[in-house]
């Protein structure tokens, strides 16, 4: 599922079965969740869910973070235990041994 | 030819919709296009005051929307420009009286009448804001640069993508723009206000114009003009510009400190107090 608009607060976005790909912007108070991975190509201030369904292989990718919330087959972290450094950083998230980890990726 | 709807939204109270509604309206009027303001706050009837005709309303958009009278016993000449019409709000009735199918029917006779019809909206994101923004086909977006304005106005803006008429008839989205009002440039410099720059990078939006804050405005309702029609204040002027570049012209740089925006933009520390505030907020 592709996205080209910027998701505004109070907006809830769901990919069913797929990827969701975000081509602008997730605002603060936005919510956008997929059964499988989320990109977003601007930046991520709200929440993202990925692998909504369980499925623990999905990630996150984003080119600037500054999420809410990430949370990937229902393991969550809160936008606050980022360290200010991957603030409006491009990172990926995955599950790595039943923790979320947070990698850095290519600007 | 049909008239262009555009309707001045903000989502949050008191950021300056009705100021900008009659401002900008009269800045189109004043460049020779026949507009018609119309005023969707029922029962805080406040355009009419800043326009100062208050005494001049009769016959009002309720009494039109429910066919107690005609358009052309409701619309109100302005007497210093001819062609700027309003369209008062009632102020005895309930806000549910306004009707899809009235307020269709209204919109549609202004706009074979009129270039553009705006529509100033009330406050919230209830039945009165999504009446007035179902019409749309430009939306300005009235922003102050604080927290809680831009959360608001964000969120209108989700309301503007995907409860207008243009987008449940699948056609092109509403024009988005923001308009950035009551802005400080002291304030912004000593990190009290947000930066222009952040403010659209939040809000992803198309930048209409920046206007200052400043005594003028209140002035200007006080004695019931629009903000707009002494292009000798600093506010006359911003207004103005914002109505150029509503037409695409390049006006001069904007009217606010550009110079001292960039200054600002120059010595910006990488995470400003507000915008980490913003963040967790």
């Amino acid at each position: 599922m592709i996205v080209n608009h910027p998701v505004r607060s109070g907006q809830k976005i769901y990919a069913a079965g797929s990827d969701l790909v975000i081509l602008s912007s997730v605002s603060t108070g936005a919510e956008v969740l997929a059964d499988g991975c989320i990109h977003v190509y601007g930046c991520l201030h709200g929440a993202a869910f990925a692998g909504v369904d369980g499925d623990q292989k999905a990630r996150i990718f984003v080119k600037s973070l500054d999420a809410e919330r990430v949370a990937i087959a229902g393991l969550y972290v809160n936008g606050l235990e980022f360290s200010e450094e991957w603030i409006g950083q491009p990172a990926q998230i995955l599950l790595a041994d039943g923790y979320l980890r947070m990698e850095r990726i290519a600007r | 030819m049909t008239g262009t709807v555009i309707t001045v939204t903000s989502g949050k109270g008191g950021v300056g919709k009705t100021t900008t509604s009659a401002a900008f309206g009269a800045a189109l009027a004043l460049r020779g296009k026949r507009v018609c303001l119309v005023d969707f706050d029922v029962g805080l009837r406040n355009l009419d005051l800043v326009l100062g005709i208050e005494k001049r309303v009769v016959f009002d958009f309720l009494h039109v929307v429910s066919g107690k009278a005609k358009l052309s016993q409701a619309l109100i000449r302005d007497k210093r420009i001819d062609t700027l019409y309003v369209l008062a709000t009632s102020q005895t009735h309930e806000k549910d009286a306004l009707t899809y199918e009235g307020v269709a029917s209204v919109i549609g006779q202004l706009q074979k009448e009129f270039d553009y019809v705006i529509c100033d909206s009330p406050a919230g994101i209830e039945h009165g804001a999504m009446m007035a923004l179902y019409h749309a086909d430009h939306a300005i977006v009235v922003c102050n640069p604080e927290i809680s304005s831009i959360r608001d106005a964000d969120r209108i803006l989700g309301f503007v993508s995907s409860k207008s008429k243009r987008a449940e008839e699948g056609r092109d989205p509403v024009r988005e723009h923001l308009l950035i009002t009551r802005y400080d440039d002291e304030r912004v410099r000593c990190g009290e206000m947000l930066p222009v720059a952040d403010v659209c990078d939040i809000l992803s939006a198309e930048l209409l114009g920046i206007i200052p804050e400043s005594r003028a405005v209140l002035n200007a309702s006080n004695t019931g003009l629009p903000a707009s029609f002494d292009a000798g204040t600093d506010v006359g002027r911003a207004y103005r510009d914002a109505a150029s570049r509503f037409f695409g012209e390049v006006p001069q740089p904007i009217t606010v400190p550009m110079a001292a925006q960039v200054a600002v933009l120059e010595s910006r520390p990488q995470r400003g107090f507000l915008r980490r505030l913003f963040r967790r907020s």
